[in-house]
């Protein structure tokens, strides 16, 4: 994710300040139209869009990330997102490629009153993320005193096998823009619980978990497309 | 449900007060810490005059930041090499030669080691440890090196906590 943390930071609090507006425009629905109105329940299954994009402009980052969500109650929503990554990360001394899948599962809730008829949501979600991935040290030179001349880091070196795990606290929104279809996006704060390091190197990146930062947090976030399949209708 | 969204912009928050590892702060490779003795009088430290160092096959003298090589000085700091498995030092000093004519006086050793590159941090990236350091003083008419010593066998040049050699003059 190329964009500077700031900006980031930015843009998830005008998302999150846009959804306090909403709050506060929020009406009391008279109760007069019966209970009659049944919620739809299904599947809804989408992409990320960032993903791509950066596949498409960006070679030194390739991913695709699929989510779901299975809505169990009014407001409880099982929640599933699947993904690969293959990024390569530059830093002053070295540059590493990592290469792995994740998933992260977990629930959603829907912190929004809908209108009646309105599928919309303003999410509060709590995951576990688990990813298996690669690391490669690509390129590197030693870090000495500048009088010296530079030593390279030998061939690179691949570290196979590695494994991580880590909770994630998702605040997003969804919104249906057309019948059956959702808008989404969702910012979450990652906390690592495990990972199995590399010898003599660091996890410094790890696949849906985005940059590892030295207290083992980081964040992540995605813009999503996806569609609803209705499987039942059932009233409150 | 006000209350969920607040409780979680806190908890976001609080996760995101990420620590900064953009700048590197941790130790890189360390550099080798000579001590200089006074060779009549071992338990003293004693200062050089002038000294300037050069590396085998690198051009100029090494001058550091200014602060670890002074013109008056009861120890220094240089780089080894990391790309090689010895470093040759040349160390001149200026010698009073009794009657307080100063003369430059060049002693030429030699730092044999084995390299291990170590992983430090993102922005640090790897660094060089230098272990069974071997020291070899070339003999010439007059050394102003009388003594040449390790203050640890096997010397390791692993951090910079204290003086690696002591050179005794």
């Amino acid at each position: 994710m190329k964009m500077p943390p700031m900006s980031k930071y930015i843009i998830s609090i005008l998302f999150l300040s846009v959804s306090f507006f909403t709050i506060s425009q929020e009406t009391k629905v008279e109760e007069e139209v019966e209970d009659v109105y049944k919620d739809r329940y299904g599947i809804r299954l989408g992409i990320d869009l960032a993903q791509p994009i950066y596949t498409l402009f960006d070679d030194s980052k390739k991913g695709l990330e699929i989510v779901a969500d299975y809505r169990v109650t009014k407001i409880i929503y099982a929640a599933a997102e699947l993904g690969y990554n293959d990024v390569t990360t530059y830093e002053d001394y070295f540059n590493f490629t990592t290469n792995g899948s994740y998933i992260r599962l977990g629930a959603d809730v829907n912190v929004y009153k809908n209108w009646i008829g309105m599928e919309n949501m303003i999410l509060v979600g709590l995951r576990y993320g688990f990813s298996v991935f690669d690391q490669t040290l690509n390129q590197g030179i030693i870090n000495a005193d500048p009088f010296l001349p530079e030593e390279e880091l030998p061939d690179p070196v691949t570290y196979n096998g590695l494994t991580a795990s880590w909770f994630s606290l998702v605040l997003g929104i969804k919104a249906e823009v057309l019948h059956n279809l959702f808008l989404g996006f969702s910012f979450s704060g990652n906390v690592l619980l495990s990972s199995k390091e590399p010898e003599n190197f660091n996890n410094l990146f790890i696949p849906g978990f985005n940059r590892v930062y030295v207290n083992g947090n980081g964040f992540s976030f995605n813009y999503t497309v996806s569609y609803l399949i209705p499987f039942y209708k059932k009233a409150n | 449900m006000k209350r969920f969204i607040i409780s979680g912009i806190v908890i976001l928050s609080m996760i995101l007060a990420c620590e900064n590892d953009d700048i590197c702060i941790d130790e890189i490779t360390p550099y080798f810490i000579i001590r200089f003795y006074d060779a009549d009088d071992p338990q003293f430290h004693k200062r050089v005059i002038d000294i300037k160092v050069e590396l085998g096959g690198i051009d100029g003298f090494y001058e550091g930041d200014g602060q670890t090589i002074t013109e008056f000085t009861d120890s220094i700091a240089i780089p080894v090499k990391v790309t090689a498995d010895i470093t040759k030092f040349k160390l001149t000093v200026l010698q009073n030669d009794g009657n307080d004519n100063f003369v430059e006086n060049e002693d030429v050793f030699d730092l044999a080691y084995t390299r291990e590159n170590v992983y430090v941090s993102r922005s640090c990236g790897y660094k060089t440890m230098y272990y069974d350091v071997i020291i070899t003083l070339e003999e010439d008419d007059d050394n102003w090196i009388k003594i040449i010593e390790p203050t640890e066998d096997p010397l390791n040049i692993v951090n910079e906590d204290a003086a690696h050699v002591k050179i005794y003059h």
